[in-house]
């Protein structure tokens, strides 16, 4: 059983000064999944539970989520269904069970990055900000472009903001496992628009759980883009796409069985 | 620590060995012990309970968290000699074998049924996407929720 120092502050700013002033190790507890079932880690916590930061707010130009905003929340907020093709929902659903998407939260699934961190991809997808308790934003590009713990040092997340002038935008997000409950192997996830019925205008290409930080295929994308999808231009660029991946250590499959995968995916997911 | 909570819609003062303990060791200790632990890493659902009405898998939920919460348990949906609905279906439909899994599975079938009055077939899938089985196939499981859900729809309507 853990016997982590578990600190309880009654806002942000004492929750800042906590992190600031403390000698030994100390992390924001999220969702606290991951504390539960690694009850060894010898760190202290501070709770974020409590502080008002569940949240989903729209206006006409952003969609705000606050960190502690659980997955169900997400996956049951009814936007989340409509706005990109239904690529939100799509995506949380993928994100373990029912129980767990009820503790696992937004703001712990984008720091923790886990084979189920969808929700990182999704934010490269949608262009999404990480906005954080000291008021340095990030890009989800900065933010996944190195472990989000080493970025945020000293620092805690509070709110996701996504610009919602594109939602109209075609989305999907596919999950492959070796049985449906199970950790996904890897995720893809497009965000596409076409010009007329099989041709590409546009596209952003993501996969998750490659390596541990989401993964974009920008060369691919641009190989696409007013492409008309063929059987030999898919083809192609699913060579395109397995040669642009960087794939990390798995105990659970080979790299080569998931450069494989991944390719299926890809023409599986494509319009 | 103590944590002051409403358990199964009476208020409890609980002794909780310290902030992260699971919620499933404070819940059996205090004589909850409907709430079965199985696997012990979220994964199979057998230790669900209702926080807030929603579940969660109280093996790895910080008992500290639930203090001001309202926590339901199996003993708050029917006790052996009046069951409620739910549980009346499940034994019904054939859909408890061992019982192991069952508290959880119904605990998230009260969870689905009180948002959702008549789930389809998907939605009661990814409602008990989080209940392992390893007795059944789920069919059962799946016919229970649904005549679950229309015992609950007559008794309403009455």
């Amino acid at each position: 059983m853990s016997n982590n120092t578990i600190y309880l502050p009654k806002n942000l700013s004492e929750a800042l000064k906590i992190l600031n002033n403390s000698k030994e190790k100390v992390l924001p507890l999220a969702g606290g999944t991951t504390l539960l079932l690694n009850p060894t880690e010898k760190f202290s916590y501070i709770e974020l539970d409590g502080l008002n930061l569940d949240y989903i707010k729209s206006d006409k130009n952003n969609l705000s989520i606050g960190a502690m905003t659980t997955i169900g929340q997400l996956a049951a907020w009814p936007q989340s269904a409509r706005y990109w093709n239904g690529l939100i929902r799509e995506c949380t659903l993928t994100i373990a069970s029912t129980p767990n998407r009820n503790m696992i939260t937004a703001g712990g699934n984008i720091v923790g990055l886990r084979p189920w961190s969808a929700l990182a991809g999704v934010l490269l997808l949608l262009d999404g900000k990480i906005i954080t308790a000291r008021g340095k934003n990030y890009t989800a590009k900065e933010f996944f472009s190195k472990l989000p713990k080493t970025i945020l040092g000293k620092n805690i997340v509070t709110k996701i903001r996504i610009p919602l002038n594109d939602k109209d935008l075609i989305g999907k997000w596919k999950k492959f496992s070796l049985t449906e409950t199970d950790y996904p192997i890897l995720s893809m996830g497009i965000l596409y628009k076409l010009k007329n019925k099989n041709t590409i205008e546009n596209i952003k290409i993501v996969a998750t759980g490659l390596t541990i930080l989401p993964q974009r295929f920008i060369k691919t994308e641009r190989m696409l883009k007013n492409k008309q999808l063929t059987d030999n231009i898919i083809k192609l660029l699913t060579k395109s796409l397995q040669n642009e991946a960087v794939i990390g250590a798995d105990i659970r499959v080979a790299a080569e069985y998931k450069r494989e995968i991944l390719g299926a995916i890809f023409k599986d997911i494509l319009p | 620590m103590k944590i002051e909570t409403t358990i199964n819609n009476q208020k409890k003062e609980l002794n909780v060995k310290n902030y992260t303990e699971p919620l499933l060791d404070v819940l059996r200790r205090h004589g909850y012990v409907g709430t079965k632990e199985g696997c012990r890493s979220g994964q199979c659902g057998a230790c669900v309970v209702l926080v807030n009405g929603l579940p969660v898998n109280s093996c790895i939920y910080p008992a500290g968290r639930a203090s001001g919460k309202k926590i339901t348990t199996i003993e708050g949906i029917g006790i052996p000699n009046k069951l409620d609905k739910i549980q009346q279906s499940y034994l019904e439909s054939g859909a408890v074998q061992c019982g192991y899994c069952t508290p959880g599975m119904i605990l998230c079938t009260k969870s689905l049924l009180d948002k959702n009055p008549a789930p389809t077939d998907e939605e009661i899938k990814l409602a008990l996407d989080g209940n392992l089985c390893r007795c059944t196939g789920y069919v059962k499981i799946i016919d229970a929720v649904k005549l679950a859900a229309k015992k609950l729809k007559k008794s309403s309507h009455r």
